[in-house]
């Protein structure tokens, strides 16, 4: 059984500096800079896989894949500006939710999935992201409980507005409402904790 | 093109979770290569980024690091597929 890793273990934001360099020394067909990419974010991504699959059989296979990906694009070409660990998030949660769902991984329905490199945050804004973790973990508890509830659903559930709605026997326009007050909350907390902003968290 | 309804829409959009039927008005700022609406979705990710990694991290056993460099040493094209291989 793959055991919970002790927060000191789990790819420290120091760790996720140089994905970039080790990806491109892969790149050159260098495997142990790529066998040390795996060793440092393994875990987390392994986390998100996880928590989307509920801790049932299948997860370590899909880390397995999502990894054996990332090594195929790093052969085929990478957009040298692009964040290693936000590929590896959302192929991660991407092909999870496919296993849940019992689709093929090349059917995933969201652009970022099917476009190599659309939309991915440049590996400099995912290094201040990780710089302020601790604060930012902070900011998700401050949502409101419903809001949370609904979010979790998304992020870990893959389910859409509606089936919130239904799932939570909610009205669909109260979720609607909810989830964009918390997309902008949490665009505001963001540009706050990253930012310059000044604001009490 | 203004687009300025859009941005509550941007994390959803990435994250699959907009209703069936919406999201039309964004796929086609993004058609037109809307540059707001591509700053704003670069910006969602972020945000996407954060709250995906809230997950705790899980360790995974040594078997898969094993599997994983069988599979790196494979020659080129002949590596097996995503989500292909039974366990």
């Amino acid at each position: 059984m793959p055991r919970r890793a002790k927060p000191a273990e789990a790819a420290p934001a120091a760790s996720i500096l140089d994905l970039e360099d080790l990806l491109s020394k892969a790149s050159q067909g260098d495997r142990d800079a790529f066998v040390e990419l795996y060793d440092r974010m393994a875990a987390r991504i392994l986390g998100v896989i996880e928590r989307i699959l509920d801790h049932s059989a299948g997860s370590e296979q899909v880390l397995e894949d999502v990894f054996a990906d990332l090594w195929r694009e790093s052969r085929s070409g990478w957009n040298g500006e692009a964040s290693v660990a936000a590929w590896l998030v959302f192929r991660a949660r991407r092909a999870a939710l496919d296993r849940r769902a019992g689709r093929t991984p090349s059917s995933a329905k969201p652009a970022i999935a099917r476009g190599r490199f659309a939309w991915l945050p440049e590996a400099e804004a995912i290094r201040r992201i990780e710089q302020r973790r601790p604060l930012l973990a902070k900011v998700l508890n401050q949502l409101p409980r419903e809001q949370s509830a609904s979010l979790d659903l998304i992020v870990f559930g893959g389910r859409a507005e509606n089936e919130v709605a239904e799932q939570l026997q909610q009205p669909l326009a109260k979720v609607k409402s909810e989830l964009r007050a918390a997309a902008r909350f949490l665009r505001h907390r963001r540009h706050a904790v990253v930012g310059s902003w000044a604001v009490n968290i | 093109m203004g687009c300025q309804h859009l941005e509550d829409e941007y994390e959803l959009y990435l994250l699959g979770a907009l209703s069936p039927g919406a999201g039309g008005d964004l796929e086609l700022h993004l058609s037109a290569q809307c540059p707001n609406c591509q700053q704003g979705l670069r910006e969602a990710a972020e945000s996407v980024y954060w709250l995906v990694q809230s997950a705790e991290p899980v360790r995974p056993r040594p078997v898969v690091r094993s599997r994983l460099l069988a599979r790196l040493a494979e020659p080129r094209g002949s590596e097996r597929t995503g989500g292909a291989r039974k366990r």
